[in-house]
């Protein structure tokens, strides 16, 4: 009985055991993203081999190779794109950097100066700005950056701290223009 | 006849310097009664300090003090003390000018002219040493006199520019365009406060205070906003 259970485990097991052992993996990487690629290993010993051949790793862009593969494969691969372009590359997105004094002084944004960050952000945020933390805001992935900044009207302020010295990071919709 | 025509000519453009020339005469007339003032500040302190500073007993050196620097300044190169006060004046002036091009819109409001007269009376107010010297019992309070000066001048530029980028914010969402009654109160106390500094620490540490406190009175009104 024992026995009879044991066999028909393994028997409905062996299958994906065998097809997971047969998938891989690979990621390849640029300096702004990378690409996920996973297929059985057969394909993806061919995938290596190209990649390796053609150079892509310095060269190609992820949009040549996610076309490129699917055409070659269809769907037995499976490929994601990871881009991580900095927001200001962005097309119509204007970026400024400064001191945070000296966007006070210029009259860029309200005084905030030495209250914590999240004193700041109420304030930034009651005269209309989107405001958040340095490390929330590269936390976030470019499209939700891009999101944050179509949602809002004015400017998305960026803190890394409430000093007069530091950085604070302003982007901008062209289209909205620096109403600020 | 042209002889005449030439003399109201004359008569006329004498006329129309006249508001000029009195302009730059009573600014040359503010640093001449600074160096007349502190000319005789000099002549009558110089007495009394030689002697409290070499215990009545006047030598050959009499000067065995770390502050002799400050003492010797004040003595011999009074002219230096003019020249670096009137160039502070100077800077300071042209630094106050670009801050106002910088807020056009706001020194249209009632708050931002406020603003403009103030920091244009501070900026004169400091600069006159009248007050400070006359004050003054020691060469060392004579020499912190034209310290004060020199960085209240140099700090009008960023008080001014606080106080205009308040208002650009406190007026920005009102329905006349100025800032609401109970903000602009406490406006006009922050514009009127300022420490003096003797030296760029203590004047960094007056303009850091006097930010936050701005900071502050955004929060406060942000918060009341949030629970209107």
């Amino acid at each position: 009985m024992k026995k009879t259970a044991l066999l028909t485990v393994f028997l409905l097991i062996a299958p994906f055991a065998a097809a997971s052992a047969s998938v891989s993996s690979m990621t390849i990487e640029f300096k702004n993203g990378a690409v996920f690629v996973q297929a059985d290993a057969k394909i993806m010993k061919e995938i290596k081999e190209w990649a390796e051949k053609s150079g892509i790793h310095s060269a190609a862009d992820s949009k040549n190779i996610i076309e490129t593969l699917s055409g070659r494969y269809g769907n037995r691969i499976q490929i994601e794109s990871f881009v991580t372009q900095q927001l200001s590359a962005a097309a119509g997105v204007k970026e400024v950097r400064m001191p945070l004094r000296n966007a006070i002084l210029a009259g860029r944004i309200p005084p905030v100066e030495n209250l914590s960050l999240d004193e700041a952000m109420i304030v930034l945020g009651g005269f209309g700005f989107t405001a958040m933390t340095d490390r929330y805001f590269s936390s976030l992935s470019n499209d939700m950056k891009l999101r944050k900044l179509v949602e809002t009207d004015t400017a998305l302020i960026i803190l890394d701290g409430t000093g007069p010295d530091d950085e604070l990071k302003m982007y901008y919709r062209e289209e909205t223009g620096e109403k600020h | 006849m042209p002889a005449i025509r030439t003399i109201c000519a004359f008569f006329i453009m004498l006329a129309a310097l006249a508001p000029a020339g009195a302009f730059a005469g009573e600014s040359r007339n503010l640093t001449e009664s600074n160096r007349r003032a502190l000319a005789s500040k000099v002549d009558e302190l110089q007495h009394s300090e030689l002697i409290r500073l070499t215990h009545g007993r006047p030598k050959a050196n009499p000067i065995p003090f770390p502050l002799h620097t400050i003492y010797q300044t004040a003595l011999q190169n009074q002219e230096l003390l003019i020249r670096n006060q009137s160039e502070s004046f100077a800077n300071a002036l042209a630094r106050l000018g670009k801050v106002f091009e910088n807020y056009p819109v706001e020194l249209e409001t009632a708050a931002g002219r406020a603003a403009e007269a103030r920091f244009k009376a501070e900026i004169i107010r400091l600069y006159d040493l009248a007050e400070p010297l006359s004050d003054s019992t020691s060469l060392l309070e004579v020499y912190s006199a034209f310290e004060n000066s020199g960085f209240g001048m140099e700090a009008v530029p960023a008080r001014a520019a606080l106080a205009l980028n308040a208002v650009r914010w406190l007026s920005k969402d009102s329905e006349n365009g100025e800032p609401p009654p109970d903000a602009a109160a406490r406006l006009d106390t922050l514009m009127r406060r300022w420490k003096p500094a003797a030296d760029v620490f203590q004047m960094d540490a007056g303009l850091r205070s006097l930010s936050s406190d701005y900071a502050q009175l955004f929060l406060s009104v942000a918060v009341s906003r949030q629970e209107k």
